[in-house]
Order: structure tokens, then sequence, then C-alpha cells
């Protein structure tokens, strides 16, 4: 794991404002994650993780402060640029898998190629070698509908990993999961990480998941706090 | 996977919701290119090129008109051929079986239309030589399987015979074709002598006087001579061209253009707002599936073409699909429309607006939509469950 970060957040601060009401998420917060490591964070719910999270991979803008990840200023960038830096940056994984429901489990790995120039062996190529690094090949001709919710999110992280980006933010990705199943999608993080210096950040709850990772942050009333490993 | 291949994947995903969604345009579709075929028809319904003039009584063309009319008119400067009609009608066997039959005088009236119709010397003197002689149109006698030399008993209870018959006995002289699309061929001619003999009143009375103008003449101004000679007549006579005849006969049942457009209008406003909502219904049933294309670096522009494409490509096969089976049975019924909308076709005029209105529609019933779909938070529709 090399110490340059790969993802900074500096004073970020975010506030929902609904109506004559504000709601303050987080202020003052520093962040950063180094690139090829495996971070957790943790906290209750409402505490600003998935917001913090959504806001590195700029689905959701900070109210004030500045993100970077990798070369990319998240803050002042436009809307087609943020979309072709998130297609070629990042990696999302959801709690509830967010498959397309019309598509195979080769459409919706492929899906995301679909942004790039490749040609269709390459791309055959590279949704193989995707389902196979997830151990999903078998149901590639299956809908979501017919897999269960861990093979669900294995093929979620397939389509995550199969345009090859540095970064993977994953929200609560074992969050709909039972014990022996939510082990199984953590160990396939856990080799991206290792196995191909993927930068990954995941939100969850679960301690047993967060043990998976090489760093753990705490964030509770807008204070994050380091609570296991190298800052 | 292409963004074709994702769009046609979304299509037969929703395939109900898509199946009925066509099913509206494509009724819509078959309507706007059989009432649209039918509503240029019928517009132009008359309108023979020939440049022949139709004189009727001015109250009204049902109103009969004295026959020295005819006369009179045979002075009138720059007339090449004129006759005279009068309208029979009558039944054939029962009286679903109504036929457009009219009394005509014959010499005059064949050098008349003699351009507009198909028939064999032969014919033609058979026709001329008997006053229970009768004509029929090609399509009338398909209808009836009549052949030529056939007796025909025609029923009429509207005009009295002097011998207290209400049945017409004819021989058919000839079967006659039109040399041209517009021609009715749904008609029967009988002698208009043998009608004024034989009818208890009305005598000496006609329908219409029809005049070609001779070569040079103006038939706009032809027709004021002529109205100007019965001025002080107390059978004051209208004279105007073929077309405005034949749309006058036709209004007799009511305004068809207009009931025409109107249910156009309706089809066409129903359409949209169907098409509009449930579109718009789609879309919001849609926008997880919306937030992940963007979480996974698809461009707002990129989401909008998919969002948009999926409505035009169901737009543009339904009502293709419709505008297709409105030319079938155009096709299939232009026969039975012919006397009202002679030529009806749904013509690459016809197929072009409804193209473009496709598209149109497509593009403003998706575009609200899918703008806003696309425009929503993306990361507060992907943390539902």
């Amino acid at each position: 794991m090399a110490d340059t970060p790969f993802v900074e957040v500096i004073d970020a601060k975010k506030e929902y404002v609904i109506g004559k009401n504000s709601l303050q998420v987080f202020e003052n917060l520093n962040f950063s994650a180094p690139d090829g490591s495996f971070t957790a964070l943790m906290g209750p719910s409402g505490s600003g993780k998935t917001t913090l999270l959504h806001s590195i991979g700029g689905l959701e803008l900070l109210t004030s402060g500045s993100v970077r990840a990798g070369e990319h200023e998240i803050a002042n960038a436009s809307e087609s640029s943020l979309s072709e830096w998130r297609a070629r940056t990042i990696g999302f994984i959801f709690q509830f898998y967010n498959l397309m429901p019309m598509l195979t489990t080769y459409a919706n790995i492929e899906l995301p190629l679909q942004l790039t120039s490749l040609g269709r062996s390459e791309r055959k190529r590279r949704v193989k070698a995707a389902a196979e690094l997830v151990g999903i090949s078998h149901r590639l001709r299956h809908r979501p509908r017919e897999m269960s919710g861990g093979e669900q999110q294995r093929v979620a992280i397939a389509r995550s990993i199969v345009t090859d980006p540095p970064l993977l933010l994953c929200d609560e990705p074992t969050g709909d999961l039972d014990r022996a199943t939510s082990a199984e999608v953590l160990d396939v993080l856990q080799k991206l990480s290792r196995g191909l210096g993927k930068t990954i950040i995941v939100v969850t709850h679960d301690p047993e998941a967060a043990n998976y990772a090489d760093r753990v942050f705490n964030l509770n009333k807008g204070q994050l706090e380091l609570a296991r490993g190298d800052k | 996977m292409s963004g074709m291949r994702l769009i046609l994947s979304n299509i037969r995903y929703a395939w109900l919701r898509n199946a009925l969604l066509v099913l509206s345009i494509l009724i819509a579709y078959l309507l706007f290119g059989a009432l649209s075929a039918f509503e240029r028809a019928y517009s132009t319904s008359g309108d023979t090129g020939a440049g022949r003039i139709i004189t009727a009584n001015k109250i009204s063309f049902t109103q009969p008109m004295p026959i020295s009319h005819f006369r009179t008119m045979q002075s009138v400067g720059g007339v090449d051929a004129s006759s005279h009609a009068t309208w029979f009608g009558g039944y054939y066997r029962e009286p679903a079986n109504r036929l457009h039959t009219i009394a005509v005088e014959p010499h005059s009236y064949l050098a008349v239309y003699g351009s507009d119709l198909e028939l064999s010397e032969e014919e033609k003197s058979s026709f001329l030589s008997g006053q229970g002689s009768v004509l029929v149109g090609a399509q009338m006698a398909a209808r009836f399987g009549w052949q030529v030399g056939d007796q025909l008993p025609i029923i009429n209870q509207q005009i009295m015979r002097t011998d207290g018959a209400n049945t017409w006995i004819f021989t058919i002289a000839g079967i006659v074709s039109g040399t041209a699309a517009y021609v009715d061929t749904s008609f029967l001619y009988i002698h208009y002598d043998l009608l004024n003999e034989a009818r208890t009143s009305d005598k000496d009375t006609i329908g219409w006087i029809v005049t070609k103008p001779a070569s040079g003449i103006d038939a706009g101004a032809l027709a004021g001579d002529i109205d100007r000679v019965f001025a002080t007549s107390p059978d004051r006579t209208t004279t105007d061209s073929e077309r405005s005849f034949a749309q006058t006969f036709v209004a007799q049942f009511g305004d068809l253009a207009l009931v025409t457009m109107l249910i156009l209008a309706a089809a066409f406003l129903s359409l949209l707002m169907i098409v509009a909502s449930t579109t718009a219904l789609a879309i919001q049933q849609r926008v997880r599936e919306i937030g992940i294309l963007k979480a996974l670096g698809f461009s707002h522009k990129r989401v909008l073409v998919l969002l948009m494409g999926e409505s035009l490509i169901v737009t543009l096969i339904a009502g293709t699909l419709g505008l297709v089976l409105a030319g079938y049975f155009v096709r299939v019924s232009a026969n039975s429309l012919v006397s009202i909308a002679p030529g009806i076709s749904v013509s690459a005029e016809i197929a072009a607006i409804g193209v473009v209105s496709m598209i149109v529609l497509a593009i403003v019933a998706s575009a609200v939509p899918a703008w806003r779909a696309v425009n929503a938070t993306t990361s507060t529709v992907l943390r539902r469950g």
C-alpha cells in the first residue's frame, strides 16, 4: 500500500436545506485514503457515512470544502466531465446491488464498457475475467431475479471492476446478506485490494465487515475519528 | 451491449406496458391514416379536371327545375355541350339495396360525360335505342352480379307511376367502367323520358343541368352568365363547379370534413395524453435504473438519449404499423367509398406527416419526464431498498 492519498477530502461541509430548515451532516471534515488502501467507514445511521461516500464519488456535491480523487477535483467539475471521470475512475457497489433487472448477468457486467471504445472481443474478455474473479461465471445468462442476494452482489462487484477503475466505493455491500455470504463478498473485496491494488472505501455498520479493512474510521455527530490503522 | 440493445432490452422487459402503449398509438395512427386519406379524397371529390359546371335550383339541389331551363340554356353563349339529370333512386329487391339511379337525357349526357366512361359502340347504341335500356356502372354490376341483357326490377316507392305500380323493369344495355380513378361506377342511368312519361307528379321537371364550357371559355364566367339568364325566373338557379356540387350532395349527410377533423383532433389529443402519462409513469418507475446509469458514468445527455430513444422507437413502430394498417383498410374499402371519396389512398404525404408527428409526439411526451428524472438526486435514489 502506498502512502500517497488517492482520495482527499478537505474541510468538507454538508448541509441539507429543506424548506426553511437546514440539517448539517458534517463540518470541517477531513479524510484521506491512500492509494491501494482498504478503508472502512463506520458510524450510526444518519451520521453521514453514505453522504461522504457519495460526495467522494461525485454523486452528491459538498456545501463547501473540496474533494479530490486521483487527479480530479470534484467541486468545480461539470456534469459531463464528472460522468466521464466516474466511468474511468470509480466502481460503485451498493447495499441493494442496483443491477439492471432487464439485463442478464453478462449484460449487467458489460454495461460500463458501453462508455469505452473497446471492441467486442475485448469487452467479452473483460466481462469473463471479471465474472471469473468474483466467481459468477456460471450465471452469465441469468437475470438478477433468478439469483440469490450474494450472487447479485458478486455481479455488482464484477460490474464495478470491469473497467478496471482504481477506486471502489462500497455502500453497505453486505448489509442485505447473511453472515456466510457477507464473508464471501468481503473476501472478494479484500482480494481486489491486496491482489489488484484497488483503493476501496466501504461504508458499513458491521464490525466484522470492518475487520477486513486496513483502516477503520468512525463518523459520529459530524466528527470523523480513526478507530484503527494508519491515518 | 450497445445503447440500442439497452433500449430494446428495456422495451422487452416492460412488454405488457409497451404492448398496450403500442396498441394505443397504433389505433390512433390507424385513425389518422384512414381519416386523413378520407378527408383528402373527400375534399377533392368531384374535382374531375373536366371543367364541367352544374346548374341546380337556387333553393336546393333537391328542388326540381322546369325542363324549359335546359332548353333556354342552349341559347347561352360559350356552351360546348350540356345535358340534364334527375334523381331517381329506388332499390333492388329489398330496401337495403338502395341504388344510385339517375334519369338522364341519353344522347346529350353521353356527349358531356362520354370521355369519363368506357363504353362499346354496341352498348352505346343499345342504350340509346330503347327507353327501357339502362347503363350500369361496373361497381354496381359487380355488387349484384348483373350481366348485359339482364332484366332489372327496380322498386321505387317515392315516385308514383300513372299505372299505380311501383316496380320499374329495365334491361341492361351495357356495363360501364370509368376512364379515371375519380369516376364513380356505382350508378345506374335510365332514360329521362321513360321516367317523365310514367310518373304522376313533377312532370317536365329536372334535377340539375350539367354544362361543358366551350374551349377557351372561363367556367366561372359562364356560370355567372347562366344564373343571370334565370335571375328573374320563379325557379332561380345556382351554378357551380362539379366539385362543389358533389360536396353539396354529400353534405346533406352532414359536414363530413368537419366531423373527420374533429375525430382526428380528439384521437390525437387522447393519444398525446396517453403517451405522455404512460411515458411519465414509466420513467418515474425507473429513477433507480437512471440513478445506476449515472453512478456508472453515463452522462445526463446519454441517459436522455436512451430514454427519449425508447419513446421514439415505440412510437415509430406503433405509428408505422398503424399507417400500414390504415393503408390496407383504405385499399380494401376504396371501392365502396368511391362515390364520396374517389381515389382514396394513404399517400406518401400523409405518411410523411404521420412520421414527423410521431417524432414530435415521442419527443414532446418524453422530454419533460426524462429531463426531470435525469436531474433527480442520484444519491437519494440509490440508497432506497
